[in-house]
C-alpha cells in the first residue's frame, strides 16, 4: 500500500473514465469509487436519475477493471439527501434558485468521498470536471482557472471548494477538448467512449421533473397558494405554491397580456409571484452572500471581475466589493436579465477563477411589490 | 499474497471437489437420465455424490435432491409446501435474522394470499424463541429457522422450533447453508422435514446445492417437467459439479470435529488480539453458541464499508453485510433485526475462516489492521 493513491470519482460517464485513464497511464496507484446518491431498489416502481443506475456502475466497474484498478460503490445516499437534496427543496421553498450541482461538489465529492478515500489510504480525489488547478508559487495557493474547452468548461460549479479542497482535487481533463476526451476513450477501449452526455440536474430521470424527485423523496413542501400580483402590487391570478417559479420565467404563468409578462421576484414571506414586462428582469446590481475568494483571502480593494450569474451565462463585465462582512456588491457595466437569488455568481479574471458567492434576495424588488399592496 | 476471510460467501475449492469435478468433467458425456453405459456412469457418479451429501445431513440418500445452490433449495421448499399446503394454513413464520433469500420468498407469496411473521432476533444474536413458539399456530402453512446466522455465526434453538412443529402439524424448514460443513447438520435431532445447503459454502463449486426432503412432505417442485430426482427437480444434472460438491462434503464430514477445534482456537485468538488492538469493539453474538469460524464485529465509529475497502486495498478480504444491486453495501438487516441500531449496523465487519485459513493468516491480518483502524477512525 502506497501513501500517493488516488480516487478516481467514476459516474460512468465517458469523462471520468478518461480521467481515470490518464491518471492510470501515469502508473499511479488508483482505487475507483462510484457515489450512490439516489433512489434504492423498489421493485416494479424502481426508478432511477440518469446518474446511479445499475448500468452506470456496471460501466465505471468494467473501465476500472480493464484499467486495472479496484473499483467500489459507495451507498452516500443519506450524505446527498441531507446535504444536497434537502437544501435544494429548501431553496424552493423559499423562492430560491438553487444551485444543486455546486453544493455536490463542495460537500460530497470533495468533502464526503474524499473524506471516505482518506479513510481508506487515498488523499485525493480526482474527478472527470472540465477545469484546471494549479498550484501558485508564490502563495502557496490552489487557483482554479477554466478549462481549455469553453463548451465543457466546469469550473462555474467548483467555485465554492476550499484551498484544501482544490489541493486535495485533481482535474485531468482541464486541458482537453471534448472531442479529445472522446478519442482517448476510444483509444483505450473504453466501453463508455460513446455515452452520451449528462445534462441538467443527474439525480432526475428521463420524463420526470425535479418536483417529482421530490415528491417521491419526500421532500416536497406543503403547496401554499398565493398570489401572482404586477408590480402596482394588482393580483392578476393565483398560484400552486412558490417552488413552481424561477425568475425569468415566462411560460406558465396562465396570464393573459397585451405584453409578455415575466416571473421577476418572488417572495417567499408572502406566497407572492411578481411579474413584469422584460425591462423589469434587468439589474444593475446585485448582492453575494457566502464570498469565497480564491488567489487571495481577501481583496485589497474593489475588484474588476467578468461575472456569470448562471452556469450558462457568458459572463458580464462588473466590479466587486467585498464588504468584509461575508458579502460582496457586484456592479455590472450594462444592467443583467434575470439575476435569481440562490443561484451562484462567479467572478473571473479571464480564465482565472476569482471567487464566487451565492445571490442575494432582491431586497429592493421585494419592497417594490409589497410598497405597492 | 492475499488473506481470505471470507468463507461465509463463498470457501475456496477444495483440493478434493476439483479432482472429482475435474474427473466427471474428463468421462465420457451422458446424461444421468440415459439408459447407455455413458448415462450409467454419469448416473453413477451422481449417486456416488448423492451418498456423500447424505451422510454429511443424517439424511438417507433418497431425500437429497441437487440444486443450483443454497437459494434455489430456499425457494423449492417454501414455495413447493406452501403450493400444496391446507387452504387453512396461510402463515410462515420465519426469523428476521434469516438469509434474504428466505425473507424475499417468503414475502413474494404475499400475493398467494400467504401472510409472513417475521420473528425479532435478541441483542445476542439467537432469535426470540419465546415469539417463535408462539406464532406457531394451526394457521401455520411452514416455519423457516436458520441453523446458524451467515453474519454473526450464531447458532439458532432449531430442534426446539422442529419438536413444536412435529406436535402441531407444520412444515419445518432449516436453512442450513452456513451451518453445513462447520458444524454437525443432523436432520433427526433438528426434526427438520427440509434442510438446504450450498456447495460453494463448504468447498465444493459454485452452483451446486442440495435439498433435503423427508418423506412424505407434500410439495410441488420449483422444476417441473423431468423424473430427475424423483421428479423433485427438473433438468438434467450438472454431473461434473454434482461430483465436485460431493468430494467437498466427504472432506467436510470427514474434517468437520477436527476443523472446529482448530478454527475454534484460531478465532479465540483473532477476537483476543482484536480487543488488544481496539479496546471499544464489539463482537457480535459473542454470548451465544457460535460457529467456530465466524467472528462479526463492530468497531464503533468506523464504517464496516470504509474498513473492508481498506482491507481489500491492503490485501485482505473481509465482508460486510449485504450488497445491494448496485454493488453498494447496505446495513446488515441482521445487526439491526438484534435491535442493536443503525450505527451497529453500518459498522459490523464479518471475518469468517475456513479450510485453507491458516495462522500465519490470521497474524498477517492483525499485524495490519491497527495501521488501517486508525486511518478510518481518523478520517471518519
Amino acid at each position: 500500500m502506497t501513501a500517493e493513491l488516488t480516487a478516481v470519482a467514476m459516474s460512468g460517464g465517458v469523462d471520468s473514465s478518461v480521467a481515470g485513464a490518464l491518471l492510470a497511464r501515469e502508473r499511479r496507484p488508483l482505487v475507483g469509487f462510484s457515489m450512490k446518491l439516489v433512489d434504492r431498489l423498489a421493485g416494479e416502481t424502481e426508478r432511477y436519475g440518469r446518474c446511479c443506475s445499475p448500468d452506470d456502475f456496471r460501466d465505471a466497474r468494467a473501465v476500472a477493471d480493464r484499467l486495472g484498478f479496484p473499483h467500489y460503490v459507495l451507498d452516500m445516499e443519506d450524505d446527498f439527501r441531507r446535504r444536497v437534496l434537502e437544501p435544494f427543496a429548501d431553496d424552493y421553498a423559499r423562492g430560491l434558485t438553487p444551485s444543486p450541482c455546486v453544493r455536490c461538489n463542495s460537500f460530497l465529492k470533495f468533502d464526503a468521498l474524499l473524506a471516505r478515500a482518506r479513510a481508506v489510504g487515498a488523499d485525493r480525489v480526482a474527478t472527470g470536471h472540465y477545469a484546471i488547478l494549479e498550484r501558485d508559487p508564490r502563495t502557496g495557493r490552489t487557483l482554479l482557472r477554466a478549462a481549455r474547452d469553453a463548451d465543457k468548461d466546469q469550473s462555474y460549479f467548483l467555485f465554492d471548494l476550499t484551498d484544501a479542497q482544490r489541493a486535495a482535487a485533481l482535474f485531468p481533463l482541464g486541458g482537453m477538448t471534448k472531442g479529445e476526451v472522446r478519442a482517448e476513450a476510444r483509444a483505450a477501449g473504453l466501453t463508455t467512449a460513446e455515452k452520451a452526455e449528462s445534462m441538467d440536474l443527474c439525480f432526475v430521470s428521463e420524463g420526470e421533473s425535479y418536483r417529482d424527485v421530490l415528491g417521491r423523496m419526500g421532500l416536497a413542501s406543503e403547496k401554499k397558494r398565493g398570489p401572482i400580483v404586477d408590480r402596482s402590487g394588482r393580483i392578476l391570478a393565483e398560484h400552486e405554491g412558490i417552488e413552481a417559479f424561477t425568475i425569468g420565467q415566462r411560460r406558465g404563468l396562465g396570464l393573459a397580456s397585451a405584453t409578455p409578462l415575466y416571473v421577476v421576484a418572488i417572495d417567499a414571506g408572502t406566497d407572492r409571484v411578481i411579474v413584469g414586462p422584460e425591462t423589469d428582469l434587468y439589474r444593475e446590481a446585485c448582492v453575494v452572500e457566502r464570498v469565497r475568494w480564491i488567489p487571495f483571502e481577501r481583496p485589497g480593494g474593489p475588484v474588476a471581475a467578468t461575472v456569470r450569474i448562471r452556469s450558462g451565462h457568458a459572463g458580464a463585465a462588473a466590479t466587486v466589493r467585498d464588504a468584509g462582512d461575508g458579502t460582496a456588491r457586484i456592479t455590472f457595466e450594462a444592467p443583467q436579465r434575470a439575476v435569481a437569488p440562490g443561484q451562484a455568481a462567479v467572478f473571473y479574471d479571464g480564465d482565472l477563477v476569482l471567487g464566487g458567492g451565492w445571490i442575494a434576495r432582491d431586497r429592493d424588488a421585494l419592497h417594490r411589490g409589497a410598497a405597492a399592496l | 499474497m492475499r488473506g481470505y476471510f471470507d468463507h461465509n460467501a463463498t470457501s475456496p475449492l477444495r483440493p478434493e471437489a476439483r479432482r472429482a469435478w475435474r474427473a466427471a468433467s474428463e468421462a465420457p458425456a451422458g446424461n444421468p437420465s440415459s439408459l447407455h453405459a455413458e448415462g450409467r456412469a454419469a448416473r453413477a457418479t451422481i449417486e456416488d455424490a448423492r451418498a456423500h451429501v447424505a451422510s454429511l445431513t443424517h439424511a438417507p440418500a433418497k431425500d437429497v435432491v441437487f440444486t443450483s445452490g443454497g437459494s434455489e433449495g430456499v425457494a423449492a421448499a417454501i414455495r413447493g409446501v406452501c403450493d400444496r399446503a391446507d387452504p387453512d394454513r396461510r402463515k410462515i413464520v420465519v426469523s428476521a435474522i434469516e438469509h434474504s433469500a428466505v425473507l424475499e420468498t417468503a414475502r413474494n407469496l404475499h400475493g398467494a394470499g400467504f401472510e409472513t411473521v417475521e420473528i425479532a432476533a435478541r441483542a445476542d444474536g439467537r432469535v426470540d424463541l419465546d415469539r417463535f413458539l408462539a406464532a406457531l399456530d394451526k394457521r401455520v402453512a411452514i416455519a423457516a429457522l436458520q441453523a446458524a446466522n451467515n453474519e454473526t455465526g450464531v447458532i439458532q434453538p432449531v430442534e426446539v422450533v422442529g419438536t413444536h412443529c412435529a406436535t402441531r402439524g407444520i412444515a419445518f424448514f432449516v436453512d442450513a447453508v452456513q451451518a453445513a460443513g462447520k458444524m454437525p447438520v443432523d436432520r433427526d435431532r433438528w426434526l427438520a422435514d427440509l434442510i438446504a445447503i450450498s456447495g460453494h459454502k463448504l468447498g465444493g463449486p459454485q452452483g451446486t446445492g442440495a435439498l433435503v426432503v423427508r418423506d412424505g412432505i407434500p410439495m410441488s417442485p420449483l422444476i417441473a417437467g423431468g423424473a430427475q430426482e424423483r421428479r423433485r427437480r427438473g433438468g438434467t444434472e450438472a454431473v461434473a459439479a454434482i461430483a465436485g460438491f460431493g468430494a467437498a462434503c466427504e472432506a467436510a464430514t470427514k474434517e468437520l470435529a477436527n476443523e472446529a477445534i482448530r478454527l475454534e482456537k484460531l478465532r479465540a485468538h483473532l477476537e483476543r488480539s482484536l480487543r488488544s488492538i481496539s479496546r471499544d469493539v464489539i463482537v457480535h453474538g459473542e454470548s451465544a453458541p457460535r460457529l467456530p469460524n465466524t467472528v462479526c464485529a463492530s468497531f464503533p465509529g468506523i464504517s464496516g464499508e470504509t474498513l473492508v475497502i481498506a482491507l481489500d486495498l491492503a490485501g485482505f478480504s473481509a465482508s460486510t453485510g449485504s450488497a445491494c444491486a448496485s454493488g453498494a453495501v447496505e446495513p446488515s438487516h441482521v445487526i439491526r433485526a438484534m435491535g442493536l441500531g443503525e450505527a451497529a449496523a453500518r459498522s459490523a465487519v464479518r471475518f469468517s475462516l475456513g479450510w485453507s485459513t491458516t495462522g500465519g493468516d490470521v497474524d498477517r491480518l492483525l499485524a495490519a489492521l491497527p495501521d488501517l483502524l486508525a486511518r478510518a477512525r481518523m478520517s471518519g
